[in-house]
């Protein structure tokens, strides 16, 4: 547990660009970071696991006439630094010139937002060894109690992580930022027919305590969840409508995103080539990459190359608005950068309750969650696991599981026909449960 | 590859400091201390359009001290080597006890380890040029081995390990352990269509891993893989047999089996297999082993994470569950010996129970007459990736690519389908095991509880009555 207040972030940062430029190096980029963080799980009553730590180190980028490396230490002795450069600065030169490869022109650190982001919370410092076993000792219990008799194990958790960094860049570019993660999780295993022990959690990670849930709700939810799989058993090899749960949606929406990188548009290894400004998904799929978030796990004002962070419509009614370009595929690519990659991606909701969003479907599954699977990121060809819920009368009935969806991305979106009012609010993505027609399911049955 | 004293001598790490920390973290009643510290330094490079377009090298220097009571472990890491840094993360770990001190310490011993691994030079000691020569090379094979490619990517990396485990037990035990993997993509296009795919190699290798031979064939399987996409359909959907090739479907066994055999998941009763124990749950000729002596693969370990020296571990025999994966904390419950089992990423976490290298061994049929005897199913070649419900056994693993076998017959190459069944139900379906076991050379990469660990896996060809296939109709 080294002091974390001991190391001087912006001066290490400082002393680390003046040693590769001294040894050189015409332009370099500095991050120096640390964090600090507890997390403490009970089982049985009582505490299973209590760990502690304390993170360091330095990131340093060296751009020498289209030359590049990126390098990192948490080895901070002095004389271990100076011979971090030496590697660092011989690394650099050992490679090819490519002329795409500068430092962010500094015309992109411009027009920077002075806003309050709340990602940091001050009361952290508070925090007790006590109160922090007391959150993850409630969680426990309300999981044991909300399960009742069937419950194999219950275990739950609480976590909470203050982290510190500052960016520095040789032409001119220099920032810090603070952040605060507090979380709490709860897992639940039942005893089921056969050998069954089907088991689900729920967890909620916030920017401040204060809203994070309680760990009541959290430890009932993991439990109400691991009920919901009892006598799971997969369901017939169709065609049909799925909902997928609000907080699932990141497995098939971060596949989507992926498709807007750079480096895969630029590698030809995106299905969405050529699509910016077309129609990619139905008039419903409305997204907006929001760095501005209040409380939003991923808000910045910045991202990792110092450019300044804008709010960015993603799709619009379905038309795809904007890529994620870093300054070097843009430059690749001949267009001007937005960022490296995504912040808080928010999906705008609907106006119908997941409820009624089953009524609608009449018959087909509530997706909960993916069991593996894949994306082809340069097809859009997709296969994955799938649990959750038959829908049967417009309404919940029976566990699934066993079951696969199937399509191509390139399909499924135009698909989508609806988005419910119920955005999940404890991660970077939001988004609301959403509906997809006719989608490919395999199950229990031949073909 | 023992190097005694590389803590000692590099960032003075001696015996008699080793002793305060450990016997700091029995001050407040803990049954057991350990101070596990670990110094890792990793490069790589990459390669993009006709050349190397990035560099990078990593350096990770840190010590972990764990205090165990009983089930409940106490865990804090420094990542400054100083002694007042490692005392207070020794009492923050001793705190897991509420008493005064209880146990003793045992006798300063050490263990003989495996020989597994021995490349001479470090990688340390290679130069950067050399490396880009191999990462130049397959990059290049890749680009001019045919019209149709419009782009090769090559990322290379190696990593030179030492750790030291020293604890209440008076173990102490260092180990320096070499890695290295190449990787390399291919992305071509005919008309309006654009396939992609990948070949990787990795190992406990030095640079005696990279032959001009091996770069090529690695370059060669690259394109060769790629091109054949474009013939390939997503098959239908539904139930059917399906025959698993040798070496990459070992992931079958990683997913749906070696999971819900670690003693954590069986401990904590959340694994479907904690009652199956001496149970028969395969056919007679199922042999799973998951073993750490396999030299120079990826997941060979001389010794594990907490000082258990390398070994081979029978899971399955004859078709009978007959041991878990144990790491200290699970063989102290259950009152066995540990299997060398316990892993973790880094410093930075505490161990797990964790699979090494894990294969099944060859069987009576030849794999031939397995393919003749299926009507109509799948022959899975190439795997991606796989994931696994430990409590309910429901696995998926995704074929990247692979072929119909119609009469008997391999046919109709097929791509991009995911494999769905139940781990136990899919153990007891296994109606043919051939006698090719390989292993993968892979990068294979093992994610539980956020903590990374490289591992293998292999497999004969295996057919397994019925697995749903996750196609399209």
């Amino acid at each position: 547990m080294a002091n974390p207040g001991a190391l001087d972030l912006e001066r290490t940062a400082a002393a680390a660009i003046e040693g590769a430029r001294k040894r050189g190096v015409a332009d370099v980029k500095a991050i120096a970071a640390r964090s600090r963080s507890v997390s403490v799980t009970y089982r049985k009553g009582r505490a299973e696991k209590v760990e502690e730590s304390s993170r360091r180190g330095l990131s340093l980028y060296l751009y020498d006439g289209g030359r590049y490396s990126a390098c990192e230490t948490n080895d901070l002795r002095e004389e271990a630094l100076a011979r971090f450069l030496d590697n660092a600065v011989a690394l650099v030169r050992a490679t090819t010139p490519d002329p795409f490869r500068e430092i962010t022109d500094p015309a992109l650190y411009e027009g920077r937002r002075e806003l309050e982001l709340g990602t940091h919370d001050p009361s952290i410092a508070a925090l007790t060894p006590a109160e922090r076993h007391d959150l993850a000792a409630r969680a426990e219990a309300a999981a044991l109690a909300e399960a009742g008799g069937a419950a194999v194990s219950a275990e739950a958790g609480f976590e909470d992580e203050e982290s510190d960094l500052f960016q520095a860049h040789s032409n001119g570019f220099a920032a810090g930022k603070r952040g605060t993660r507090f979380g709490v999780y709860a897992e639940v295993s039942l005893s089921d027919a056969g050998d069954k022990r089907p088991s689900d959690s729920e967890y909620a990670s916030t920017r401040s305590l204060a809203a994070l849930p309680s760990p009541e709700e959290i430890g009932r939810g993991a439990a109400l969840r691991a009920r919901g799989k009892l006598g799971a058993a997969p369901m017939e090899t169709a065609v049909l409508p799925i909902a997928v749960e609000n907080r699932a949606v990141g497995r098939l929406l971060g596949k989507l995103l992926a498709a807007l990188g750079g480096r895969a548009l630029q590698q030809e290894q995106s299905f969405l080539a050529g699509a910016l400004g077309t129609a990619v998904g139905s008039p419903v799929l409305d997204v907006v990459d929001d760095p501005f978030l209040r409380g939003g796990g991923a808000s910045r004002l910045f991202d990792g190359e110092g450019i300044a962070t804008r709010r960015m419509p993603l799709f619009t009614r379905g038309v795809l608005e904007s890529l994620y370009l870093d300054t070097y595929y843009a430059k690749k690519l001949g267009r001007p950068p937005t960022c490296g990659g995504s912040s808080n991606v928010v999906v705008t909701p609907g106006a119908r309750g997941a409820g009624q969003l089953m009524q609608d479907v009449g018959r087909g599954l509530l997706v909960r969650g993916f069991v593996g699977g894949n994306s082809n990121p340069t097809t859009g060809d997709f296969s994955l696991g799938v649990y959750g819920t038959l829908i049967e009368n417009g309404a919940p009935s029976r566990a699934v599981a066993e079951m696969n969806i199937a399509g191509n991305h390139k399909e499924l979106w135009k698909r989508l026909a609806a988005a419910g009012n119920d955005p999940w609010p404890y991660g970077s993505l939001r988004s609301p449960t959403l509906v997809f027609d006719a989608v490919q399911l395999s199950g229990s049955g031949g073909e | 590859m023992i190097s005694r004293g590389y803590f000692a001598s590099r960032f003075g790490l001696d015996e008699a400091l080793l002793g305060r920390v450990v016997s700091r973290a029995l001050d407040r009643g803990a049954e057991f201390a350990e101070v596990f510290a670990q110094h890792r330094v990793s490069d790589a490079i990459g390669f993009e359009d006709g050349q190397v377009n990035r560099a990078s090298t990593g350096v990770e220097l840190g010590i972990g001290v764990r205090a165990l009571v009983g089930d409940q472990t106490g865990y804090a890491f420094t990542e400054e080597l100083t002694e007042p840094s490692l005392l207070l993360a020794a009492e923050t770990a001793a705190s897991i006890a509420r008493g005064p001190r209880t146990a003793s310490e045992g006798a300063i011993h050490t263990v003989a380890l495996p020989r597994l691994y021995a490349p001479v030079p470090l990688w340390a000691e290679i130069p950067a040029a050399e490396k880009i020569r191999f990462v130049e090379r397959v990059g290049a094979a890749i680009a001019g081995a045919d019209p149709a490619v419009v782009r090769a990517g090559v990322a290379f990396g190696d990593e030179d390990e030492a750790i030291l485990i020293a604890n209440s037990d008076g173990l102490r035990v260092e180990d320096t352990r070499p890695m290295t993997y190449i990787y390399a993509s291919c992305t071509a296009r005919r008309g309006d269509r654009v396939e992609s795919n990948s070949h990787s190699a990795a190992g406990r290798l030095g640079v005696e891993m990279y032959a001009d031979g091996f770069l090529d064939g690695l370059a060669g399987k690259a394109v060769a893989s790629t091109l054949a996409l474009f013939d390939a359909r997503v098959p239908r959907a539904g139930e059917m047999p399906v025959v698993l090739a040798p070496a990459t479907s070992g992931i079958l066994l990683h997913e749906a089996m070696g999971h819900g055999f670690e003693a954590d998941f069986n401990r904590k009763g959340t694994s479907l297999f904690c009652t199956m124990l001496g149970r028969k749950v395969a056919a007679d000729f199922v042999n799973i082993v998951d073993s750490a002596l396999e030299p120079g693969a990826r997941g060979a370990i001389a010794v594990d994470d907490e000082g258990t020296p390398g070994q081979r571990t029978a899971l399955v025999e004859n078709g009978v569950l007959v041991s878990y994966l144990h790491d200290r904390l699970s063989a102290a419950h259950y009152g066995v010996a540990r299997t060398g089992n316990g892993r973790r990423e880094s410093f930075r976490s505490a161990p797990l129970p964790r699979m090494r290298v894990t294969t099944m061994e060859n069987g009576p049929h030849d794999p031939e007459e397995i393919i003749r005897s299926v009507e109509r199913g799948l022959y899975a070649v190439d795997f991606a990736n796989g994931e696994v419900d430990i409590g309910g056994g429901d696995y998926s693993f995704y074929v990247k690519s692979g072929f119909l076998i119609e009469g008997g017959r391999l046919t109709a190459p097929i791509k991009d389908v995911n494999l769905i069944g139940n781990g136990p139900d899919s153990l007891a379906r296994i109606e043919m095991v051939g006698n090719d076991r390989a292993i993968d050379p892979g990068t294979w990469t093992c994610g539980k509880d956020g903590q990374s660990v490289p591992v293998g896996l292999g497999l004969p060809t295996v057919k397994v009555r019925s697995i749903t296939v996750g196609g399209v109709n």
